[in-house]
């Protein structure tokens, strides 16, 4: 009895998850339908999904493989960029521009991962700060360097959107909400299987994976460049909806910092953590800021917070609700013992 | 002759560099993690000298005397209460940890502190000595000087005490050392302490050549010493004396010889063609050399 229940529950979770993924993104999608005046909701809803996919992008390499990038922002803003010019010079839509976007950034996945993934330690990690650091600059400057107008440097990109209808903000928040489902079904999928497990196997014993011919460095470089592909995706949702891109807000520090705390504080590693940490830092931020002057208060918060969980709860909000109820842990920690 | 110029210029700011790696280095190679916290220390060691100035006109050297015990003190109080609880987890535990010790440090100074950037300005700080054609300003021969100090006694250290040699074994190999009779917890305490004080006197040294301010941790410097790090091999302190030569001198060369804002590009292009090309980093390819 209890096996059958357990092989049933299997495939119910799986089921049971996809369903909740699709109910988030039609009830967002909707609002704008159901109260067209509903302008502040419309924006928080859009920020939810927004950090809902760089969390659940940046936990693929971060949480799934382990390797903590602290530079998730160069992929972000890379793809915002891409959005921006390629609207400021070609006129492309960004809906035609987000895939291209996406394929750009995970090239430089790619391109940043082959070096670094390959070795062992804490190679990606260092080398991630300096791809932050240099992905910045080299936005900055990169009119100065080429002797172009292209990215506007520290004045930054404005994307006067004409009458395209790309840049309405319900349409964009409806192809987050798109994006949001092609991202929590990829990270699904990827958990669940053969790529998931080789990435899970190199997190707890690398040499183990590798003995079991496991292709370590090359899954790595991979879900390294799927979660730049979702991360600079959510840079052109960004571009189409704030119409205005600066290397300070795309590429900057607090960006970073919010990719490494949401899944974290979420719940490394697992499916859901990710959302539970974007919800709970796109409130955060909406309110404190109207709530506090400092602005140096949230980024103290967050750093006891990140300290507070990885001694005491290293599964975040997905450890602490999955503590309740068994459906619930079923629900938000499938697999037992693993990150 | 601006070349020469350059170069000699790069081995002043080489003494700072090295200085701020050493402690990374160190912890690295004892307890094989990253103390991305390293930087925190070096800009709070920058905030104390700062008001040690300020109150009681300490010049920013002598008050080295005084921080690396204070931040010796920190490191082993962050090793005691935190990191020795990660020590045994996957590394991703301990990045993590370390980077929220990090925010905080760094929120907590922009927070309480404010985020103004400061300097100290010691008597000297304008005065410039001849040699030939070079001229070279005092702070940074001090500043040097202190880092060559500081180099010679940790190697000494290292080398000639027993603690210092219970450092490096617990580099070697851990289980070995249980095994040998030295006390794991307390030797990691006092590296954790020592790397911290390091880069508390880095953070003060610092004082007297650059202005600072709160936001300095995560970017610039940070890579800078992680670049010094990897170039140097992780673990050797002569090597990290030589990769922080070499970065010094990088960095001059591009702004005595091209653009003075790609400074910073060079540092990450550095790390990059090292990770590529001789992973082992200085240390590596010297040893290479020697069995060849």
């Amino acid at each position: 009895m209890t096996r059958l229940l357990s092989r049933f529950s299997k495939r119910a979770l799986v089921i049971a998850q996809i369903v909740i993924v699709f109910a988030i993104a039609i009830t967002i999608a909707l609002i704008p339908t159901i109260d067209e005046r509903s302008f502040n909701l419309q924006r928080i809803a859009f920020f939810v999904l927004w950090y809902a996919i760089l969390a659940s992008s940046w936990n693929i390499i971060g949480g799934y493989a382990g390797q903590i990038s602290f530079g998730h922002a160069a992929f972000l803003g890379l793809g915002a960029y891409v959005t921006g010019i390629l609207w400021s010079e070609l006129h492309w839509s960004p809906l035609v521009s987000l895939p291209i976007a996406g394929a750009i950034a995970a090239a430089y996945g790619v391109i940043v991962g082959i070096p670094t993934l390959r070795l062992r330690g804490p190679y990606f990690a260092i080398a991630t700060i300096g791809v932050g650091e240099a992905t910045r600059l080299f936005f900055v400057n990169f009119d100065d360097i080429f002797g172009v107008t292209l990215t506007r440097g520290v004045t930054g990109l404005s994307l006067s959107p004409g009458r395209e209808e790309m840049f309405d903000p319900v349409n964009v928040l409806r192809l987050t909400a798109v994006v949001f489902v092609v991202v929590m079904l990829a990270t699904m999928w990827i958990r669940a299987g053969r790529f998931g497990l080789g990435l899970f196997a190199i997190n707890m014993d690398r040499d183990a994976a590798e003995t079991a011919g496991v292709p370590t460095a090359r899954l790595q470089v991979l879900a390294l460049a799927v979660s730049a592909f979702f991360a600079a995706s959510a840079g052109s949702l960004y571009a189409a909806r704030q119409q205005f891109l600066d290397p300070a807000s795309m590429f900057g520090f607090d960006k970073s910092i919010a990719l490494v705390l949401m899944p974290v504080v979420g719940g490394i590693g697992t499916v859901w953590g990710p959302v539970f940490g974007a919800i709970l830092y796109s409130t955060v931020q909406d309110q404190i800021t109207s709530i506090v002057r400092n602005p140096y208060l949230p980024a103290l918060i967050y750093g006891l917070l990140l300290i507070v969980i990885v001694i005491f709860e290293p599964l975040g909000i997905a450890g602490l609700l999955g503590r309740s109820t068994k459906y619930v842990r079923m629900l938000v920690l499938p697999r037992d013992g693993e990150p | 002759m601006r070349l020469i110029e350059a170069l000699i210029s790069a081995l002043m700011v080489a003494g700072l560099y090295a200085t701020m790696s050493y402690g990374l280095a160190l912890i690295y190679g004892v307890m094989k993690i990253i103390n991305l916290a390293n930087a925190g220390s070096m800009m709070l060691a920058s905030f104390a000298t700062f008001f040690l100035w300020q109150t009681f006109g300490l010049d920013p050297l002598a008050a080295v005397l005084i921080v690396a015990p204070l931040f010796f003190v920190v490191g082993a109080v962050i090793e005691a209460f935190l990191v020795r609880r990660v020590v045994n987890e996957k590394p991703v535990i301990s990045l993590l940890l370390l980077f929220g010790v990090l925010l905080v440090m760094q929120a907590g100074a922009s927070f309480f502190l404010g985020g103004d950037v400061r300097s100290v300005r010691p008597v000297y700080i304008q005065e410039v000595v001849h040699f030939g054609d070079v001229t070279l300003a005092y702070n940074r021969i001090f500043v040097f000087l202190a880092g060559l100090i500081i180099l010679v006694a940790l190697e000494l250290f290292l080398r000639n005490t027993f603690l210092g040699r219970a450092i490096r074994a617990l580099a070697q190999d851990r289980d070995a050392c249980r095994l040998a009779g030295i006390d794991v917890r307390r030797v990691s305490m006092i590296a954790f302490g020592l790397g911290t004080a390091l880069a508390g006197a880095a953070g003060a040294l610092l004082t007297a050549v650059f202005p600072f301010d709160p936001s300095n941790p995560y970017g610039v410097l940070q890579l800078k010493s992680f670049t010094i790090i990897v170039l140097g091999g992780l673990e050797s302190i002569p090597g990290v004396a030589a990769a922080a030569f070499v970065l010094a001198a990088a960095e001059n060369l591009t702004v005595t010889l091209s653009k003075p804002q790609l400074e910073n590009l060079v540092s990450f292009l550095l790390l990059v063609v090292v990770l590529v090309v001789m992973p082992g980093g200085l240390a590596a390819l010297i040893r290479r050399r020697r069995i060849a």
